[in-house]
């Protein structure tokens, strides 16, 4: 529930910005209740209200220097709420690194320095260690998008060509969800994504995982799913860690298993939704960079490399 | 007195034009600096971006000040009365008070790089 929500913050900053929005509510219900009122004063008063109301000073006090006042107040306010947010957090520990990197119509993570070559590269999730400052250095391969955990922090754009950070917190283990949020074609409301933040000693063990090259085949179906995958020319757009398949032009399959969702948070992740999404991802996903392969496999073929990469834990 | 150079209609939205080339200015000024990894760069000492945007509403408040400045003698010299031309009275009002609104929404514009780090 609520995964999605400013509403119901998850971390200090997604706090800050849930209690201006209050501000806001508040503030603008208030003045929309006073001006109301005086509305109606000037129908129904007397000729004294209503002299007083068109009076010279009323328009200048009223209609000038209140709204100067209250929104100067409100951009000071919001300035400094904007510094403290990209201020670091206590805690001592540097911020945890993550690069983000959108493309139409998913998002690519890496976690650099994690491997002794680079670091791992997984899609369409973020982990993150709970009450730990992490720093999102984000960027687009292809057009504008934008980054959004709403219980977390504000949007930060994508931009080509330009690296924008944002630091974010989790105070607490749970799975939150967010959203690109800049028109960015056809599947721009299909490019959804997972933030799961995990107990420091569980996000270490998920790295270790990860860290480790795609599982050997040890079934014969699995054996001949990672045949089909290298004869369908799945490998010339994606990466599986300890195989010949090192292509980005699609999400890193190396841990496909583990996810939460495939297609950026279309569908489900499990052999299943696997295989449908490998058949029709232009059904499901239509205009996706992805081509469907329903036509070029067989219902054999399509079993085993949906198993292939499901075992890819 | 005689004002040159302005027609009333373009003296009257002047502050608008001086508002909206700092806008252009101080927009297109951050954007370039941090594109091109200049945010630590400074000016004189002074950090380059605040140093920048301070410097052109600077600029743009005196702008504004002289063509409000003007408004405001005009339109209590009585000349414009005595020209007998009530659209000339109305245009410099406008003026004045676009001139304030102008300077008003610079300042504000002016405050994010006293507060935030230039580049995000
Ligand atoms: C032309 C390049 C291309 C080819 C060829 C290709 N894919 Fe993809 N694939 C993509 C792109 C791009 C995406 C991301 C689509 C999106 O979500 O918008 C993707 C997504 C996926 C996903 C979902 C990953 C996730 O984390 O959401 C799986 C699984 C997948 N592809 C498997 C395959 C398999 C199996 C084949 C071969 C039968 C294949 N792909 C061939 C480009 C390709
Ligand atoms: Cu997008």
């Amino acid at each position: 529930m609520n995964l999605q929500s400013a509403m119901h913050p998850a971390g200090p900053d997604g706090e800050r910005i849930a209690a201006l929005s209050w501000l806001l509510f508040g503030g603008g219900g208030a003045i929309f209740v006073l001006v109301m009122v005086l509305v109606l004063v000037a129908v129904v008063g007397g000729r004294w209200e209503r002299r007083l109301l068109g009076s010279r000073r009323a328009i200048v006090v009223g209609g000038i220097a209140f709204p100067v006042v209250v929104l100067t107040a409100l951009l000071l306010h919001t300035l400094g709420l904007a510094r403290a947010i990209g201020l670091p957090l206590a805690g001592g520990e540097p911020p945890l690194r993550i690069e983000v990197v959108g493309h139409q119509f998913w998002w690519e993570m890496r976690y650099p320095g994690t491997l002794p070559d680079g670091g791992i590269v997984t899609a369409n999730e973020i982990r993150i260690p709970t009450g730990r400052d992490v720093m999102l250095e984000v960027t687009s391969a292809d057009v504008i998008h934008s980054l959004w955990i709403p219980a977390l922090h504000g949007k930060i754009d994508m931009i080509p060509g330009l690296v924008n950070h944002r630091r974010i917190r989790a105070d607490e283990p749970g799975v939150l969800r967010g959203q690109c949020t800049e028109f960015c074609g056809a599947q721009h409301a299909m490019m959804a994504f997972y933030v799961m933040a995990q107990t420091p000693e569980d996000f270490a063990a998920w790295l270790d995982q990860q860290r480790l090259p795609a599982a050997e085949p040890d079934r014969p179906i699995l054996a001949l799913g990672r045949q089909v995958f290298g004869a369908a020319g799945c490998g010339g757009c994606h990466a599986v860690r300890g195989t010949e398949w090192n292509a980005r032009i699609g999400p890193d399959l190396t841990h496909v298993g583990s996810r939460l969702s495939l297609g950026a948070g279309v569908l489900e992740n499990h052999r299943g939704t696997l295989a449908g999404w490998i058949a029709g991802s232009q059904d499901l996903k239509p205009g996706n960079r992805m081509p469907s392969f329903a036509a070029a496999l067989d219902g054999q073929e399509l079993r085993a490399v949906a198993a292939w990469l499901e075992s890819l834990k | 007195m005689q004002v040159v150079g302005f027609s009333p209609m373009l003296n009257a939205i002047a502050g608008l034009i001086v508002w909206a080339a700092h806008f252009l200015l101080v927009y297109g000024a951050q954007a370039t600096v941090c594109w091109r990894g200049l945010a630590g760069a400074t000016l004189w000492g002074q950090p380059l971006v605040p140093a920048i945007v301070l410097g052109l509403t600077a600029l743009g408040l005196v702008a504004v000040a002289l063509i409000g400045g003007r408004a405001w003698r005009r339109l209590h010299s009585g000349l414009a009365s005595q020209e007998g031309e009530e659209q000339s009275q109305f245009t410099l009002w406008m003026s004045l008070a676009v001139t304030l609104m102008a300077a008003l929404a610079m300042v504000w514009e002016a405050v994010p790089v006293l507060i935030l780090p230039p580049c995000g």
